[in-house]
């Protein structure tokens, strides 16, 4: 099964959303995400909060009149670098 | 050899045997193993409903997430969200232009002159001309908030992103970039949540072609004085302008400029839920406060710059010295030279300048017939300069945001480059073309 995913990673041609993944392995939302968090602990995939920019660190804070920090935007699973097709 | 250090020696040939027979190693195999009989358990005992449960959210993603549908409707709500905020904000800007000229004709009076001049045309014309759009700005991120409270805005970065992986960019770019939106500062460092480094720099490189919420002060100035029934269509052609110029652009760097190939994703979209009125308010609050606080420290301190060099007459020389350039692109005044000068410490600080040097004129009127009147302007001038303002050189916070991501001057200057001429040429060619028609 976590072969599989890791198929379907390598073999993407675009990018495309959890349900969309369920769907292709017919296995529940639920149970991928717990798959896919044993992926990312295994180092075989990177999971990014997304949108979050870290506005702390930013000396333009105090002066920024147009924050885009903690915009909810989702999280994202990736191949780390090198790993993808033809990487 | 010890039976301890032969046990060892079994466990490392057979972990090297399972690896070279599957391909993987033992703790993936044991895990694989574990879900696999899980999902076989499952499809045996588990009787599943001959028509599979569609959810509101699937209904909802079937259009939003839709191939051909999705990024239509992100420009069509793209498009409404602009309406709704001039719409909205246009009977609450004139009653805070009317507040200003009862406020700043008794400043003018006020002796000595150069006092009188300095509050009514610097701080009340200049200042209060930046901050007579607050409405604006409070309109249009509550729409912001409520698209991403709901939910929305996630989907619509996930729809452009399959639109740019389709022309050999990476998908997670986009997402930098309708950050651009707000601000561009923020943007370019959540591009710092791309591992590929090519993609990372192309991404920080667009980045600044979004239109912030800094431009908008401009647009709304000018959109009011030159388009009175069309405000919302003609700063939505400038978002609009904005995004097909960035795609446009990171093509053209990916092939040219930094090649490479990029990653593929998956993405958790977060679930659509109802946006509370707390969470818009708290949203809407942070990000306007952070305007107003703006309006009353750079752009007040960009504003006493420009009235003191306007009342001592060295503005004017500067202006002229630059002006030339702009020429082609029909707005080759000392003026908006000045405005563009300035524009770079903060793009509000256009409308500032504006304000300072046609002090007087308040409201879209009033702009409108000092523009027309005093520069000759016309909606296509008007149209070529909000371009300009668009693209050209991205504001100092920007650049310093830039040159600690990409940690490189050279890349720095290239943007500052690279924005300046494709502004210059975008700008020209509207005025130009535009010229042969109207």
């Amino acid at each position: 099964m976590l072969a599989e995913i890791m198929k379907q990673f390598r073999e993407a041609d675009e990018p495309f959303d959890l349900n969309e993944l369920a769907r292709r392995l017919d296995v529940a939302p639920g149970a991928l995400e717990g798959m896919l968090a044993t992926l990312v602990r295994q180092g075989k995939l990177r999971e990014v909060e997304i949108g979050s920019a870290d506005c702390r660190e930013c000396r333009s804070r105090l002066s920024c009149a147009h924050l885009a920090g903690g915009a909810a935007l989702g999280k994202v699973y990736e191949l780390p670098p090198g790993q993808h097709r033809g990487g | 050899m010890s039976p301890h250090e032969d046990i060892l020696r079994v466990r490392d040939e057979s972990l090297e045997h399972l690896r070279k027979v599957h391909g993987d190693d033992a703790e993936t195999l044991i895990a694989d193993a574990r879900y696999g009989f899980i999902s076989g358990l499952m499809k045996d005992v588990l009787t599943k409903p001959a028509v599979a449960r569609v959810t509101a959210t699937d209904r909802i993603d079937g259009f939003v997430l839709n191939r051909w549908l999705g990024i239509p409707l992100f420009l069509l709500i793209l498009y409404a969200v602009f309406q709704f905020t001039f719409a909205v904000s246009a009977p609450l800007i004139d009653l805070i232009n009317t507040g200003l000229d009862k406020l700043a004709a008794p400043a003018a009076g006020i002796t000595p002159g150069w006092l009188g001049s300095l509050l009514a045309d610097g701080i009340i014309g200049g200042v209060g001309a930046v901050l007579a759009f607050i409405p604006i700005i409070l309109l249009l991120y509550i729409a912001l908030s409520i698209l991403e409270d709901t939910g929305y805005l996630a989907r619509a970065a996930f729809v452009m992103d399959r639109l740019m992986h389709k022309i050999g960019l990476h998908g997670r770019s986009f997402v930098s970039l309708i950050l651009g939106f707000g601000c561009s500062v923020p943007a370019v460092m959540s591009a710092r949540t791309i591992e590929n480094p090519s993609d990372r720099l192309v991404t920080i490189l667009v980045t600044p072609l979004m239109s912030c919420g800094a431009r908008l002060p401009v647009y709304a100035l000018l959109a009011g004085a030159f388009f009175t029934a069309y405000q919302g269509l003609v700063v939505f052609a400038m978002y609009a302008i904005g995004v097909v110029l960035a795609i446009l652009l990171a093509w053209l760097f990916r092939k040219r400029l930094v090649p490479g190939e990029s990653g593929h994703f998956v993405m958790e979209l977060p679930p659509y839920r109802l946006p509370t009125i707390t969470s818009v308010a708290a949203h809407v609050w942070e990000r306007s406060w952070a305007f107003i606080s703006r309006a009353g420290s750079i752009i007040f301190v960009a504003v006493l710059v420009i009235w003191a060099m306007n009342y001592f007459g060295v503005l004017e020389s500067i202006g002229r010295a630059v002006a030339p350039v702009f020429g082609p692109a029909g707005f080759g005044q000392w003026q908006p030279a000045i405005a563009m000068i300035f524009g770079v410490l903060a793009k509000e600080t256009v409308v500032g300048t504006f304000g300072t040097l046609f002090a007087g004129a308040e409201g879209s009127s009033g702009f409108a017939a000092a523009l027309s009147g005093q520069l000759g302007w016309t909606p296509l001038v008007a149209f070529a300069f909000m371009t300009m303002i668009l693209l050209y050189i991205p504001c100092v916070a920007t650049l310093g945001i830039i040159k600690k991501e990409t940690g490189s001057w050279k890349w720095t200057v290239f943007t500052i480059a690279y924005t300046f001429v494709l502004g210059w040429t975008v700008a020209t060619l509207i005025y130009q073309i535009g010229r042969l028609f109207i």
